[in-house]
This record gives C-alpha cells, sequence and structure tokens, in this order.
C-alpha cells in the first residue's frame, strides 16, 4: 500500500513463556508507520495499537467478514471501495482518511481514536458475538500472533479494524499531482478551483486543501426547522449553537460517495452545487460563511460556473485508491 | 490469636508534637527564602486570554451584543495567532519567546499558554504580534496540524495563513446575517504594545489579557455591518479597517 511508505522493518521476536519456564519464540510481527502525505496534517498513531503488517491484515479480514455482525453483514456490507467505502443504499460516511478524524459519526458522537470509534462499531453498532470469534478454527491464531492473547475481545477486534482503517489513506488525485506541479488542471477544473479557493465558493473555508475537510462541524443551510432527525451536533452537546450542525465531509473521491448530506437528499454533484448556488435557507443557526449579503440564498454562479465547479470537484478522484487490491477483499 | 497493640497516647502526642515542629521549621524556612531574595533561577508565565463583549464574558449565542453602530451579533467563530511575544524588564532586557501560539475560543486548552526561562525581575513592558511575521507567514511554514491547515490563507491570495478568523451573525429587521473577518497576508500583522507592572519571580506567575472583541468595530472606524462588507478577505483596504480598528483589542 503506497500510504505505508515507512516499512520499518523492526522485527518484533515476541516471546512467550512455557509452563515450564523456558522461554520461545513463537511470533514475528512487522511494524510499520505511516506517513503523512503532503498538504496533510502530521499523524498522531495511537501508542498502545502500533501498526503491523499481520494487524492491518487481520483488520482486512475482519472487515469483510460477516462474523462481526449476527445479520450477516460486514463492515464492507455498506462501505463499498469502488464507492470509497460508502455506499449509496445507506447513505454510509466515507471511510477514507480517517487516521485524521477526532470526531466519528455525522454527529461526533464518538469522540477520540480511531480505536474508540471501532470499539463503539463492534459493541453497539454490530454487537459482536465475540464468541464466535473465539471458536473460529482460525481468528484465536491471528489475534494471538498480533496481539499475543489467546482470548480475543471486543479491544482486540476494534484494535485490528483500527490498523486496517488507518491505511485506507487517499492522496492521489489530479489535484494533488497539480499541487505537486506534476499534471495540469484543465481550464474548466482550474476555473472550480477558483470558485472553490476564494470567496466566489468559499468552499475552501470547511473543506481545507489536503484533508478536504476541516474536522469541524457546520449548519450550512439545508433546513428551516430543526427536530431530532437533523438536530446533528445538537444531538450531542445539547448546547443551542449546535443545532443542524454536521461534520464537514472529506470530498476525497466526493465523485463516487454520494448520495450527498446527511440525510443523502442530493443524489448527484451537480444536485449539491445547485444548492449552495441556490438552496441555502437562512436561520439563526446556519453559519455566517453561507450568508454572505447577495449571496444570502446561494453563490449566484453561472451555469459555466457549476459545471466548472462539478469539474474540479471530480478531479479529487483517486482511482489509485478506489483501485488499490491492498484494500480489498482478502 | 493475634493481638494487635493499639499506640498509646503519649506516642500519639510525641508524633503530633513532631509535625507540628516540622511544619513550623519548613514555614520558617520558606519564609527566609522569600526575604534573603533567594529566588528560582528562571520564572514562568502563564498567559491567558480572556475573551469579552465590552464588560461581558463571550457567550456564544444567540445573537444579542450591540456594536458601536447599533447593529446587534453574534459570535461563531474566534480564531487567531498571537506570536512574537516580546517582554521587557525593567533594566531594559528583553525576553523573547519565538513560538507561534493558536487561539481558539472553542477549544479551552488554547486560552492559555506558558512562556518559560524567563529571567526574574520586575517587567514593565508586553509586546506581540496578532498574526505572524513575514518570515513565517509562508503557505505550508508551520507544522501541518488540522488547525493550521484550516488557517491556511489561499496560494492563489498570497499564500500564509488567516491571522484571525472572527466570525458570527448580525441581524437586518430580526433576518440573520454572516459576518466574517478574515485577517491575512503579511500586511495585515497587528503589533501590540502593553505596559506592565509585574513582577515574575516564581514559577506559574499569571497575566491574563483581555481580548474584548466589540472593539474590532470601532476606533477609529465605526463598522456598520448593514452598510459596510461583513466579508472582508478579498479586499486589501477593507482588512486594512479592520486591522486598524483591532489595535485596541488587546488589554490588561
Amino acid at each position: 500500500m503506497k500510504s505505508v511508505v515507512c516499512i520499518l522493518s523492526i522485527f518484533l521476536i515476541a516471546l512467550s513463556c512455557k509452563k515450564d519456564g523456558q522461554i520461545e519464540p513463537v511470533e514475528t510481527l512487522t511494524f510499520v508507520s505511516l506517513e503523512a502525505p503532503v498538504n496533510f496534517p502530521e499523524i498522531q498513531l495511537n501508542n498502545s495499537n502500533p501498526l503491523s503488517i499481520e494487524g492491518i491484515e487481520l483488520g482486512r479480514k475482519l472487515y469483510y467478514d460477516t462474523i462481526l455482525s449476527s445479520t450477516g453483514k460486514s463492515c464492507s456490507s455498506c462501505h463499498l471501495q469502488t464507492s470509497s467505502f460508502t455506499e449509496n443504499t445507506s447513505n454510509s460516511q466515507s471511510h477514507v482518511n480517517l487516521i485524521w478524524n477526532q470526531y466519528f459519526l455525522r454527529n461526533g458522537q464518538i469522540e477520540g481514536t480511531l480505536e474508540d470509534a471501532m470499539l463503539f462499531e463492534v459493541e453497539s453498532f454490530f454487537h459482536t458475538d465475540i464468541s464466535k470469534l473465539n471458536q473460529d478454527p482460525l481468528y484465536p491464531k491471528l489475534f494471538k500472533k498480533v496481539f499475543g492473547k489467546t482470548e480475543i475481545t471486543s479491544k482486540e477486534v476494534a484494535f485490528a479494524l483500527a490498523q486496517f482503517l488507518s491505511t485506507l489513506i487517499s492522496s492521489n488525485s489530479k489535484f494533488d499531482s497539480y499541487l505537486k506541479g506534476q499534471t495540469m488542471l484543465n481550464s474548466s477544473e482550474l476555473n472550480g478551483l477558483d470558485i472553490f479557493l476564494t470567496e466566489r465558493g468559499d468552499c475552501f473555508h470547511c473543506h481545507s486543501v489536503g484533508l478536504m475537510g476541516d474536522n469541524s462541524f457546520h449548519n450550512i443551510g439545508l433546513d428551516l426547522t430543526f427536530n431530532s432527525l437533523n438536530w446533528g451536533r445538537y444531538a450531542v452537546t445539547m448546547n443551542e449553537v449546535d443545532k443542524g450542525k454536521f461534520k464537514t465531509p472529506s470530498l476525497r473521491n466526493v465523485e463516487f460517495s454520494g448520495p450527498y448530506m446527511h440525510d443523502g437528499r442530493f443524489s448527484s454533484l451537480e444536485e449539491v452545487v445547485e444548492f449552495y448556488n441556490s438552496g441555502v435557507q437562512v436561520t439563526a443557526y446556519t453559519d455566517p460563511i453561507m450568508t454572505k449579503p447577495g449571496k444570502e440564498f446561494g453563490l449566484q454562479l453561472s451555469n459555466q460556473d457549476k459545471i466548472d465547479l462539478v469539474n474540479f470537484l471530480k478531479a479529487l478522484t483517486d482511482t489509485s485508491f478506489l483501485n488499490n487490491t491492498k484494500f480489498s477483499n482478502p | 490469636m493475634k493481638v494487635e497493640k493499639k499506640p498509646s497516647l503519649s506516642f500519639l502526642n510525641w508524633g503530633i508534637t513532631a509535625i507540628i515542629v516540622f511544619s513550623i521549621s519548613f514555614s520558617i524556612v520558606l519564609s527566609s527564602c522569600e526575604k534573603t531574595g533567594v529566588l528560582p533561577q528562571f520564572s514562568s508565565l502563564k498567559i491567558s486570554i480572556h475573551h469579552v463583549i465590552d464588560t461581558e464574558d463571550l457567550e456564544l449565542f444567540p445573537i444579542q451584543y450591540m456594536n458601536e453602530s447599533g447593529n446587534t451579533y453574534s459570535v461563531t467563530d474566534m480564531k487567531y495567532y498571537v506570536s512574537s511575544i516580546k517582554l521587557t524588564k525593567q533594566n531594559g532586557d528583553i525576553y523573547f519567546d519565538q513560538q507561534i501560539h493558536y487561539i481558539d475560543i472553542k477549544k479551552t486548552n488554547s486560552l492559555s499558554f506558558v512562556l518559560d526561562s524567563i529571567e526574574p525581575g520586575k517587567y514593565i513592558k508586553i509586546e506581540f504580534d496578532l498574526g505572524i511575521d513575514s518570515v513565517r507567514n509562508q503557505t505550508g511554514f508551520l507544522l501541518n496540524t488540522v488547525d493550521n491547515l484550516n488557517m491556511a490563507w489561499p496560494v492563489s491570495m498570497e499564500g500564509g495563513y488567516h491571522f484571525l478568523k472572527f466570525e458570527g451573525k448580525y441581524n437586518i429587521n430580526s433576518v440573520p446575517y454572516g459576518f466574517a473577518f478574515h485577517l491575512g497576508k503579511s500586511k495585515a500583522i497587528i503589533h501590540y504594545e502593553i505596559n506592565l507592572n509585574k513582577g515574575l519571580y516564581y514559577w506559574n506567575e499569571e497575566l491574563i489579557l483581555k481580548h474584548d472583541l466589540n472593539e474590532w468595530f470601532k476606533t477609529p472606524s465605526n463598522y456598520n455591518l448593514e452598510v459596510d462588507e461583513p466579508y472582508i478577505m478579498n479586499s486589501d483596504s477593507l482588512i486594512n479597517v479592520i486591522r486598524q480598528n483591532g489595535f485596541d483589542a488587546f488589554s490588561l
């Protein structure tokens, strides 16, 4: 995998004690490190869950395994690689560049590390029957190798999933190549970029270059009224100012991660751009960036501008990520 | 059967006496240090920034404040960099802090920071910049943290970083509109000089800087959100108007 650019090649010989006290090497782990791509924030790895090739592979196997649920579903059922690890029907969130996330789920209900988020998924979403893993002919050996424990618990499952998810890094789009001076954007994409990066569109204030998100929450003016279905961040903080705020999604591979918005109300990028252009609802909760005088109800872009902005968004597609066999079903 | 022996009364008395004697001796040692001027080699200063609207503590909701032009407004975001802090001692010696501090009213732990290795003495002036000097205000200069990347000023607009993001809402006939005072580009840096009368002799000394957000709307120019452009990032002249207003935003 490209993101794992720095294999430390540190081979740890895990030692275990036999009952008679004799020590023998039983496992060998290959630890790896992740390096932040250009324009991305530094990576804060979780020291309590050191990345290893074996741990990542175990997480990958679990990601695609229905053993985690009692409904015949796996993580991959709602997170398809070809859709940037989202899925149309469930409107699931993209599993891309999560290693930089501090908040998980659209309202940031889970705050902390990727391991914290995965523990929530195992225990509260899937309600995983851990005994099935412990009774499986293969998993106990794999977990023993990675975590050195004979009994699997929710924690180890979450840690393995977190290891795999932390490697799902997308940073190789046409726009990235453009920033490195390796590729030119065409004139339409360049105009779209100008809209994106200036107050013509003001996209960059929430979709910062690099992650193409900001790890924060905004009310972008989708609705005039609020109830439990669109409270967003307010459901977590119960702070009035947070009504209607949802986590800024990354725009990486946005071409393939529809439908869009927390409730999937828009099925195409054209619809999304048209919303920003003419459909913003102004309430006391709408983000100030969305309500400029003269642009209270949208950006008022020309038809060509709208086409160009969509074309720029498509330049954020990273086909090497979408087709990387190291992320696919093992 | 094991019998526990209770401590005798005389043993308890002895123990209490010993504690009292030790405490008195320790206090004497401490007070003698002060009187004889035995001081730590270095002092440290915790600077805390207290955000207010006039005399009130800042609250983020609802629209409740009034500026000099009579606009009622709220604050939704206030993020900025404080850098190049300089403390001048009575004898003219200068302490200089190279760091660039990110302040975000929504992140409590960003609202204070500590300067250490300060030579003890009486200090008569604090200087600092809101923003980043031109040498360091270059795209990619700061460590790529999420906060720093979110503060990036677009390369197509000279690059570097936002020095300040002050955002909020204001009402016109009960209809909420937004404003965003974003300062950036190297010439928008604001240098502050504030007189001090503060002895820094020990660790954990504290200085509270008051940041009055209402000051950004007045002096020298009354900024009327209903009349003047509430989004300034695209205009160097408007950035300069808000910059000039910001010169008295900080005080002790």
